[in-house]
């Protein structure tokens, strides 16, 4: 957690940006800001909800019946798409005491074999949410009108997510060794 | 299963993040070993983050960011320089005091060391307070952030041990952070007189004293808004953290006139990017707890612990000394995700009290935050002072001490964690 909370704002995207080949910068550039205005959508419309249905709830003696559930849907989301920005990040806490101690070659490897572990895990994500999604069609969500196909989709656009920004951690790995930190 | 633990370890030590090894190992677990339907995987990771308190997690943090941006923290410090300034170790009361403050909005030491660590330690060595014992003081005083509500760790906390109340954690946690707050000020004033540290200032006039206090006022007022609307049962938890987001942006626009939108952006994605490590651990967290529940781990593992000792206060000693020596090699959050489930429900085998035994576990795991060889606010603190971490490892030993001394006597004594949230009714 530590790069991300030194600092004011997230950097170290922006940073390792000017790694990247020109044309995948520029898709880059497009596809984080893409995915912040989202959370900053996301984070607002929570922040507003709660404190739309409190003003209500005391002022009026009405309570807004969504908000409980619409706010736990963009939670989900919020967390399974800001998942991927902390990984660019290096947010995501890890025991880097060792790695850290290396020689550069055995560095890198060590490195990519924790990256190829980590993709494991992320296409088992994507493969699980995928399946979820056919059911989630007829399923609804619990304690809402909401069909649970709404959340479980989060699931896999948020492992394409962090599949597509491990690919570019690992990318920046192998092509500038040196500057690499553990995911 | 001891290939489970064997695999999560592996990954840990060659560097994936604790929250993609555990979630890797569990889920392979589930698809691989287990050979269950595809969506279980799914299924479990979307009920874990299923939670309405759980969004007070981004709504703390950027609670916090906000109202560093919106110039308030400055001016509570400004308040507290004018108050205590004029007492021998005056600036590392200022250190101690600020952070019991701060605590009441953000919630984590992570956070208080990085928005006032900076500050308190230049404040401290302009006055004459040698740079170690500065840094030193303000990594241990950071660690009170999470035992004073509101903490994001103790809602972390009971949502990954479920039928604990978190208005009643943070209840419990008002006695042992006051005590580590209370002697981390005895120490600071021996100190301060034994090696005659700091220079005194004069004491403002009553005019701008009462300036500053009108101007601090906003402040004192939303850790008042977030911890009393909790337990006056005006909100629940989330609903009293974004009143406090909300409040927060009206005083930050309209009082203070220091927020801009483009503040509010970055907020939000800062609190996406440090929720969505909790999210993702309590996540992976959970696929490891059902494997481990299904498979009836965590009944053996309480059959072996009441084989072992049947006196409930040194199980609970023996948990806390587990704990620190965890707290040693690895972040609070993971080990309170990964431990607490299989934990709390041996402790009440026990017969220990529900909230004392998070307290034990909670500030056992946080002290590890301050603690070498990989104490994350240690570090962090370290390169805010610019000193060597051995050397401030050194000079922490004695805050860290009192700190573990609060642990033995909660331990010993259940009615300093008890007592409180008995009285209020939780």
């Amino acid at each position: 957690m530590t790069e991300s909370e030194q600092g004011d704002r997230p950097r170290a995207t922006e940073t390792q940006r000017l790694g990247l080949p020109a044309l995948w910068r520029r898709v880059d550039a497009v596809l984080v800001t893409l995915v912040n205005a989202v959370l900053f959508l996301i984070g607002s419309l929570f922040v507003l909800m709660i404190t739309l249905e409190v003003v209500s709830r005391y002022l009026f003696d009405f309570s807004i019946g969504m908000v409980n559930a619409g706010a736990r849907l963009l939670l989900i989301w919020f967390f399974l798409l800001g998942a991927g920005s902390a990984l660019r990040e290096h947010a995501h806490v890890g025991f880097e005491m060792l790695v850290g101690r290396l020689r550069p070659r055995a560095r890198l490897i060590t490195l990519l074999t924790a990256h190829a572990l980590v993709a494991v895990f992320f296409l088992e994500l994507l493969w699980s949410g995928l399946h979820l999604l056919g059911p989630g069609l007829s399923q609804g969500w619990a304690g809402s009108d909401i069909k649970l196909f709404w959340v479980a989709i989060a699931l896999p656009l948020g492992a394409v997510l962090l599949i597509y920004h491990l690919a570019v951690l690992s990318y920046l790995a192998l092509c500038h060794p040196q500057g690499a930190k553990p995911c | 299963m001891l290939i489970l633990l064997l695999a999560i370890l592996a990954t840990l030590i060659i560097g994936v993040p604790v929250a993609f090894g555990m979630g890797l190992a569990g889920a392979s677990w589930i698809l691989f070993v287990e050979g269950m339907e595809p969506g279980t995987v799914a299924r479990r990771i979307i009920f874990a983050l299923d939670s309405f308190p759980l969004l007070a997690i981004p709504l703390f943090i950027m609670m916090g960011h906000l109202a560093e941006r919106a110039g308030m923290l400055p001016e509570m410090v400004r308040w507290l320089q004018m108050v205590l300034g004029r007492l021998r170790g005056g600036m590392a009361y200022l250190n101690v005091l600020a952070s019991m403050l701060f605590a009441g909005i953000s919630g984590t030491a992570v956070s208080d060391v990085a928005s006032l660590g900076r500050v308190e330690i230049q404040m401290m060595t302009r006055a004459g307070y040698p740079v170690l014992f500065a840094a030193a003081l303000t990594a241990a005083s950071s660690i009170a952030g999470p035992i004073i509500p509101p903490s994001v760790a103790m809602i972390i906390y009971a949502l990954a041990v479920s039928q604990v109340s978190i208005g009643g954690l943070f209840m419990a946690g008002a006695i042992p952070g006051l005590m580590i707050s209370l002697g981390l000020l005895a120490m600071c004033g021996w100190h301060a007189r034994r090696h005659d540290y700091g220079i005194l200032t004069d004491m403002p006039d009553a005019g701008s004293l009462a300036r500053q206090t009108l101007r601090t006022l906003p402040l004192f007022l939303l850790p008042v808004i977030v911890v009393g609307g909790i337990v006056g049962g005006v909100f629940t938890i989330t609903e009293s953290a974004a009143i406090g987001v909300a409040y927060t942006i009206l005083i930050g626009f309209f009082l203070t006139r220091a927020l801009s939108p483009r503040d509010l952006y970055d907020a939000t994605i800062y609190s996406a990017a440090i929720s969505s490590v909790v999210g993702m651990l309590l996540g992976a967290g959970a696929l490891l707890s059902w494997i481990l529940t299904i498979n009836r781990v965590t009944n053996a593992l309480a059959d072996g612990l009441v084989a072992l000792t049947a006196d409930p206060t040194l199980f609970l000693a023996l948990v806390a000394l587990a704990l620190l020596l965890l707290g040693m090699l690895m972040d609070a959050v993971p080990i309170i995700i990964a431990l607490a489930p299989l934990l709390a429900p041996i402790a009440r085998l026990y017969g220990i009290d529900d909230l004392q035994f998070a307290l034990v576990f909670i500030l056992s795991a946080m002290i590890g935050l301050v603690t070498p060889p990989v104490g994350i606010v240690l570090f962090m603190t370290s390169g805010i002072a610019g000193v060597p971490p051995e050397r401030l490892s050194l000079a922490i030993l004695p805050f860290v001490a009192w700190m573990i001394a609060v642990v033995a006597l909660i331990v010993t004594l259940p009615m300093l964690t008890l007592w409180l949230p008995r009285l209020l009714g939780f």
